[in-house]
C-alpha cells in the first residue's frame, strides 16, 4: 500500500486496486512479498524484441516456422510493427501476423508486403451484428480483406461465438465472401471458450459473458461442413 | 504419411507380461551356495582361475527354469524378477537385512527362512575375502572422510561388480562359444614363451576354455529342460514350442545362428549369463538393431509377427532380472532397476545412416510391453531420416519415458577427443543411463562415482570445513572474499582436493575388482582380452576410462551468480549478510518435526524416507527419468514456511528472485557452464589402473535427491537439505521460459568435455505432440537442441495424475507448459476450470 503513490491500493476494496487511478508504474508489484501482484508487460525497442527472437531461431529453420505478431491489434502499432517485420525478413524468417484489418489503409499498405502469412479475422458479414458486438461497422475490414489478401496469403479466422455469429447461415455468408478474395483456401473456425474468463477477474473487471455456452461438437462439424462445402479447407482452432 | 500409433501384442506377450506385473522378487540362494563351494575347492589357485572354475560350477549347477509361455529361454533365477547373490564382492548388508528386506520400503526382496539359512552358511567363508574389504583396506582415511561426509560416494562398485559394459553379441551370434574357444587356442599356440608375461595369459586362457566349455553345457541343460517339459506337455501347441527351444538350445549359443530365432535366443543366453557371472549392472545389449538385422534379412521362413513377438519375448526376459541392494542404495536406485540400455539408429562405422527394419521392431516391442526394461535409446545425426525420428516422437508421446535421444555430432567428437577412433566412435553405443562407449572395446567405467558439486561449494563456503572438522584444504573465510575472484580460487582448491580423492575412492575399488574378481565369461567377449591375454578388470580392453559423474551444476552456478551479482555487483547485501543468512538456513527450521509436510527433517525421520524413496523408485521406473516437481512433491517439501524470522526473509527473496539456469539468459547460463568445467577439467587430469583416463560425466541417476540431506543452505535460495537439481537440468520449477529456453541454457555446457555423458529431462502434455505437426515440431525441437550441441534429451510426456498433482500444488510446477486453445500457456497461471477442461482433454488425446 505505501508503494502506491497513487492511493490506488485498498485492502478494502474487492480486487484491491482502483484501475482508474493505477498508472501503471509496478511499485507495487517490485515489492509484493509473495509474488501475487505481477506487472505485465513492458516497452522494449524492436532491437531488444529481436534479441529475444533470435534464440529460438535454429528451432525456426528446423522447424519452419517462424514468428508471428499477435495482439491487440498490431497494426495500430504499425510503424513498430513494420521495423519487427523488416528486421525478422533480414534473418530470413517466416512471418506471419494475426490481424482484424481493422486499420486504414496506409497501415496495410505499409506493413502487408512483409508478411508472408497473414491471419485475418472476420466476424460477421451483418454490418449491425458487428457493430453491436465491436462497436464498430465491419465495412473497412471487408474493404481491407480484399487488399490483404492481393499482398499476401491469407488465412481467414472466425471467432464463432453463439449468439453472436455461429449459426450456418453467417458462417455461409462469410465462406461466400471468403471466395470473392484473393486466393483464399483455409478458413479457421475458433470456438467460443472461457479460457480468457480468468483474465477479467485478475483485471476486477466483470465478465459479461458468464452466461454464454461453448459450442457443442455436433455444432462445430456443421458449421465445418458448411465452410467445406464452399470449397475451403476448414481446421477448427487453428 | 506419418504413421500412428502401435499395433497390439500377442496373447502370449500379455501373458508373459502379467507374470512380470504380478511377480514377486525374492532372493535365492543357489549362487551364493555354489560360488562359496567353489571357492572352497580352490584355495590356492590364482585368481583368474577360480574365477573360472566358481563360473563352471555355477553354469553347471544352477537350476534350470523354464517358464510357462516363453519362446526365449535362460532364467538367472527360479522366481520371475528374483535376484541372486554375489557374497565375492560384499555381503554383510544382505546378511543384516535377513529379517527386514521384505518389508523395507525400497524395494522389498523375499528372503525365505531355508534361503537365508543357507545364505548365512555360505557368508562364514568370506570375510575379508571381498572386494570391498580389499578396496577399504587401500584407501586413506582423508578419502573415507570425504565418503563419510557426502562429497562423492563410489558405493556402486563398492557393493557389487561393475558391470557397465556392452560385449561382443555379434561375435558370439556369427561364430558361438566353440568359435571363441578356438580364438583362445589360436592365441594360446601364439604365445611366446621366452616372455614371461605368458605365465598369467597362460592361466588366463586356460580360464576361458573351462568357463566357455562350462557356458556350452549350460545351454544344454536346458535343451535338455525343454525335452523333459515337451515329454509331459499335453496341448500339441505347447509341446512343439517346446521342442523347438530344445533344437535351438542344442545349437546356440554354442556355435552360430542360422536364422532369426536362434540368433534372439543366442542373445538372450548371453545377456542372462553376463548377469549370472557377476551382480555389475548396466549391462548394455547396445546396438541391437545392428548385429540382430543381417539375421532377420537373410532369414526367409520367418513371418514378420513372429519375429516381432520373439523380440517382444526379448523385452520381455529383460524385465526378468533383477538386483537386490543395501537398504540405502536401494533408495538411490529404486524401482529394481538394472538399467540394460538398448539402442537404435545412428551411423555405420563409415558414416552412412544405420537405421533399419530391426530399428523400427524394437520401438513396437517397447509400445507393446510397457514394461520399465529395457531402457530404450535413439541415436540421432544429421542424416537420420526423419521417419525414425517420428516414430521415436510417437513412442515418447505414450507417456513411458522412452527413447532417450542422443546426438552423434557431440558423442562422437567427445570420444575421439578421448583417444577413440572415428570408426570406433562411430559405433558408439549407450551404457547403462547415458554413458556413451565404444561397444565390446571399452571398460568405462561409467557411473564411476556420484561427485557431490553443491557439497564443494558449501564447504568452500566454510573455508574448507564440514561442522568443526577441516575437511578439505584451508581457505580465507568467505567473509574476506573481497570480489567473486577469490571465490574461484578457494573452490578450485577445495575441488582439486575432492577430486583427488576421488580419483583414490575409484582406483582402490578398480584396483580390488582386478586382483579379487576379474571375470572370464565377460572378458572373451571384449576386445583385445584374448590378444592381450588379460581380463577385462586388467586391463584387457583397448579402451579404458572411469567416469565419475557430478550433480548439483545448476544449484552451484545459480548461487555463485546470486552471490555474485547481490554482493560484489549491485552490492545489495554484504558477504557477511549472506553467510549469516546461509548459517541461518534463512531463518527457517532444519530438521524441526512439524507433521507430515516437514521440509527438512533428520534422516532417521522414515516419514520422509518413505516419500524420498516413493519418489526415487518413479524416476528409475522411468530409465533415470526425474521428475523433479513430483520429487519434491513427494518429499513434501516446501520452500516457503510458515514461521521465520524477519530479516532473512528479504535476504531470502533477494537470492531466491535471482534469474537462474534455465532460461537463456546468457549472463546466468555461463556461470553453470564454467562450474561445469571446473569439475570436468579437474577429472580428466587422472588416469586409472588399467591405463586409461578419468572423463566426468554430469547426471546423478537419483542421488541428487539423497546428497542433498547433506548439503546446507546456498546462496540460490535453495534451503538446507532440500534436493539438488539433476544432472544438466534447471533447478526445478526454474525454468519458466518455455522448453526452447531450457534447451538453449542446458546446451551451453559443455557437453562434449562431459564425455561420460549427461543427462536432460523435459515435460510435455501428450496434446502438444498431437497430429503431424506435432510429431513435426517436437522432431523441430530436438533436432535444434542437437544443433546447440546437447548430447541427450529424454521426454516425460505429462499425465493426467500429473496435471492434478500441478493442480494442488502450482509452486512445484511452474515449468509445466500445456497447450491450451492454439497458444501455450503455463498450466499453474490458468484459471481452474480451465485447468480442468485441459485435464478432462488429455484423456480424449489418444
Amino acid at each position: 500500500m505505501k508503494a502506491c503513490k497513487q492511493g490506488a491500493i485498498n485492502p478494502n476494496n474487492k480486487g484491491f486496486i482502483n484501475r482508474d487511478l493505477c498508472i501503471g508504474c509496478g511499485e507495487c508489484a517490485n515489492v509484493c512479498p509473495t509474488g501475487a501482484l505481477v506487472l505485465k508487460g513492458s516497452g522494449m525497442t524492436v532491437q531488444q524484441v529481436m534479441l529475444e527472437l533470435r534464440k529460438d531461431a535454429t528451432t525456426y529453420r528446423r522447424s519452419g516456422g517462424g514468428i508471428t505478431i499477435s495482439g491487440g491489434e498490431p497494426l495500430v502499432q504499425s510503424d513498430f510493427t513494420l521495423e519487427l517485420l523488416r528486421a525478422s525478413k533480414e534473418q530470413g524468417w517466416n512471418t506471419a501476423i494475426e490481424t482484424t484489418a481493422y486499420a486504414d489503409e496506409q497501415a496495410i499498405e505499409k506493413v502487408l508486403p512483409y508478411v508472408d502469412l497473414a491471419l485475418m479475422d472476420i466476424k460477421s458479414m451483418n454490418p449491425e451484428v458487428h457493430k453491436k458486438y465491436t462497436g464498430v461497422s465491419n465495412e473497412l475490414i471487408l474493404k481491407n480483406a480484399v487488399r490483404v489478401s492481393q499482398i499476401t496469403k491469407t488465412v481467414i479466422r472466425v471467432p464463432t461465438i453463439p449468439g453472436v455469429n455461429a449459426t450456418e447461415e453467417d458462417i455461409l455468408a462469410i465462406s461466400r465472401f471468403a471466395k470473392t478474395l484473393h486466393n483464399i483456401k483455409t478458413i479457421h473456425l475458433l470456438p467460443y471458450h472461457t479460457y480468457g474468463e480468468n483474465k477479467y477477474e485478475l483485471l476486477g473487471r466483470d465478465y459479461l459473458m458468464k452466461d454464454v455456452k461453448t459450442l457443442t461438437p455436433e455444432k462445430i462439424q456443421a458449421l465445418k461442413t458448411v465452410v467445406e462445402e464452399q470449397g475451403f479447407e476448414c481446421i477448427i482452432g487453428g | 504419411m506419418i504413421e500412428k500409433g502401435f499395433s497390439k501384442p500377442t496373447a502370449r506377450v500379455e501373458k508373459l507380461k502379467r507374470m512380470i506385473l504380478d511377480a514377486t522378487p525374492y532372493v535365492e540362494s543357489e549362487r551364493a551356495v555354489l560360488v562359496t563351494e567353489s571357492y572352497k575347492e580352490t584355495e590356492g589357485l590364482p585368481p583368474i582361475m577360480r574365477r573360472a572354475k566358481a563360473d563352471e560350477k555355477i553354469f553347471n549347477n544352477l537350476p534350470v527354469t523354464i517358464r510357462d509361455d516363453e519362446l526365449i529361454v535362460g532364467a538367472i533365477t527360479k522366481h520371475p524378477r528374483s535376484t541372486e547373490i554375489c557374497p565375492e564382492f560384499s555381503y554383510d548388508w544382505v546378511e543384516k537385512e535377513f529379517d527386514t528386506m521384505a518389508t523395507r520400503m525400497a524395494d522389498p526382496f523375499v528372503i525365505p527362512k531355508e534361503t537365508a539359512k543357507e545364505l548365512h552358511e555360505a557368508f562364514k567363508y568370506w570375510p575379508g575375502k571381498t572386494t570391498s574389504e580389499l578396496a577399504s583396506s587401500y584407501m586413506s582415511p582423508e578419502t573415507k572422510d570425504c565418503q563419510a561426509a557426502g562429497v562423492f560416494t563410489v558405493g556402486n562398485y563398492f557393493y557389487g561388480g561393475v558391470g557397465h559394459v556392452c560385449v561382443d553379441y555379434g561375435k558370439i551370434l556369427e561364430k558361438g562359444f566353440r568359435g571363441v574357444i578356438a580364438e583362445v587356442v589360436d592365441a594360446m599356440m601364439k604365445m611366446d614363451l621366452s616372455d614371461p608375461s605368458y605365465i598369467k595369459k597362460q592361466q588366463f586362457y586356460n580360464a576361458l576354455i573351462i568357463t566357455y566349455n562350462a557356458a556350452i553345457n549350460f545351454a544344454h541343460r536346458y535343451a535338455d529342460e525343454a525335452r523333459r517339459l515337451a515329454a509331459s506337455e499335453t496341448n500339441a501347441t505347447r509341446k512343439a514350442e517346446l521342442l523347438q527351444i530344445a533344437v535351438n538350445c542344442d545349437r546356440v549359443p554354442e556355435n552360430g545362428a542360422r536364422n532369426f530365432y536362434e540368433a534372439c535366443q543366442s542373445f538372450w543366453f548371453i545377456q542372462s549369463m553376463m548377469q549370472i557371472e557377476s551382480s555389475g549392472h548396466s549391462i548394455s545389449p547396445g546396438r541391437f538393431d545392428q548385429y540382430m538385422y543381417p539375421y532377420l534379412a537373410a532369414d526367409k521362413n520367418i513371418s514378420k509377427e513372429f519375429a516381432q513377438e520373439l523380440v517382444d519375448c526379448i523385452w520381455i526376459k529383460l524385465n526378468d532380472v533383477n538386483k537386490t541392494r543395501d537398504e540405502v542404495s536401494a533408495q538411490a536406485f529404486a524401482g529394481y532397476a538394472v538399467f540394460q540400455n538398448i539402442g537404435a539408429g545412428g551411423q555405420t562405422p563409415d558414416g552412412l545412416d544405420a537405421t533399419n527394419e530391426v530399428s523400427y521392431m524394437m520401438m513396437d516391442a517397447c509400445a507393446h510391453t510397457k514394461l520399465p526394461a529395457p531402457s530404450f535409446s535413439i541415436r540421432v545425426w544429421q542424416g537420420t531420416p526423419d521417419e525414425f525420428l517420428y516414430r521415436a516422437c510417437e513412442l515418447a508421446r505414450i507417456g513411458l519415458g522412452v527413447p532417450a535421444m542422443y546426438n552423434d555430432e557431440v558423442i562422437i567428437p567427445a570420444l575421439e577427443n578421448r583417444g577413440v577412433s572415428l570408426e570406433d566412435a562411430r559405433e558408439y553405443c549407450i551404457i547403462g543411463c547415458v554413458e556413451p562407449q565404444c561397444p565390446h572395446k571399452t571398460e568405462g567405467w561409467h557411473d564411476a562415482a556420484f561427485f557431490n558439486v553443491a557439497k564443494v561449494l558449501d564447504i568452500t563456503i566454510h573455508g574448507g570445513k564440514v561442522g568443526d572438522k577441516q575437511l578439505g584444504p584451508v581457505v580465507p573465510d568467505m567473509c574476506e572474499w573481497k570480489s567473486i575472484d577469490e571465490f574461484y580460487d578457494a573452490f578450485k582448491k577445495e575441488m582439486a582436493y575432492f577430486v583427488q580423492h576421488l580419483a583414490e575412492a575409484d582406483n582402490c575399488v578398480d584396483l580390488a575388482h582386478a586382483e579379487r574378481c576379474p571375470l572370464p565369461f565377460q572378458s572373451a567377449m571384449v576386445d583385445d582380452c584374448i590378444k592381450r591375454g588379460k581380463s577385462v578388470q586388467e586391463g584387457g580392453a583397448i579402451y579404458n576410462f572411469t567416469g565419475p559423474q557430478a550433480f548439483g551444476i545448476a544449484d552451484s552456478g545459480d548461487s555463485i551468480y546470486a552471490m555474485d551479482k547481490h554482493v560484489f555487483k549491485d552490492k545489495d547485501i554484504t558477504i557477511a549478510q549472506l553467510k549469516e543468512a546461509l548459517d541461518a538456513n534463512y531463518g527457517r527450521p532444519v530438521g524441526a518435526k512439524t507433521g507430515a509436510e516437514d521440509p527438512c527433517s533428520s534422516t532417521a525421520d522414515a516419514l520422509t524416507e518413505q516419500k524420498i524413496y516413493e519418489a526415487v523408485k518413479k524416476v528409475l521406473g522411468n530409465s533415470c527419468n526425474i521428475d523433479m516437481s513430483d520429487l519434491q512433491k513427494m518429499c513434501g517439501v516446501k520452500d516457503t514456511c510458515a514461521s521465520c524470522s524477519g530479516d532473512y526473509e528479504n535476504i531470502y527473496r533477494l537470492m531466491d528472485n535471482t534469474e537462474c539456469f534455465g532460461n537463456d539468459i546468457d549472463e546466468v547460463d555461463m556461470v553453470s557452464r564454467k562450474i561445469a568445467r571446473i569439475y570436468c577439467e579437474e577429472v580428466q587430469k587422472y588416469t586409472n589402473p588399467r591405463g586409461g583416463q578419468f572423463q566426468a560425466g554430469v547426471y546423478p541417476v537419483s542421488a541428487n535427491v539423497l546428497f542433498g540431506k547433506d548439503v546446507g543452505a546456498l546462496p540460490d535460495g535453495r534451503l538446507a537439505k532440500l534436493p539438488l537439481a539433476d544432472g544438466v537440468s534447471p533447478r526445478q520449477g526454474k525454468d519458466v521460459k518455455g522448453p526452447t529456453a531450457a534447451l538453449n541454457s542446458v546446451a551451453k555446457l559443455d557437453h562434449f568435455l562431459a564425455s561420460n555423458g549427461t543427462l536432460l529431462n523435459q515435460k510435455f502434455l501428450p496434446s502438444a505432440l498431437a497430429g503431424d505437426t506435432g510429431l513435426q515440431n517436437f522432431a523441430s525441437v530436438v533436432r535444434s537442441y542437437f544443433d546447440h550441441k546437447g548430447m541427450h534429451v529424454q521426454f516425460n510426456v505429462v499425465d493426467r495424475e500429473t496435471l492434478l498433482a500441478a493442480q494442488k500444488d502450482p509452486d512445484k510446477y511452474k515449468d509445466l507448459v500445456v497447450r491450451v486453445a492454439g497458444y501455450s500457456a503455463q498450466f499453474v497461471v490458468l484459471a481452474k476450470e480451465v485447468q480442468d477442461d485441459i485435464i478432462s482433454r488429455t484423456e480424449q488425446t489418444f
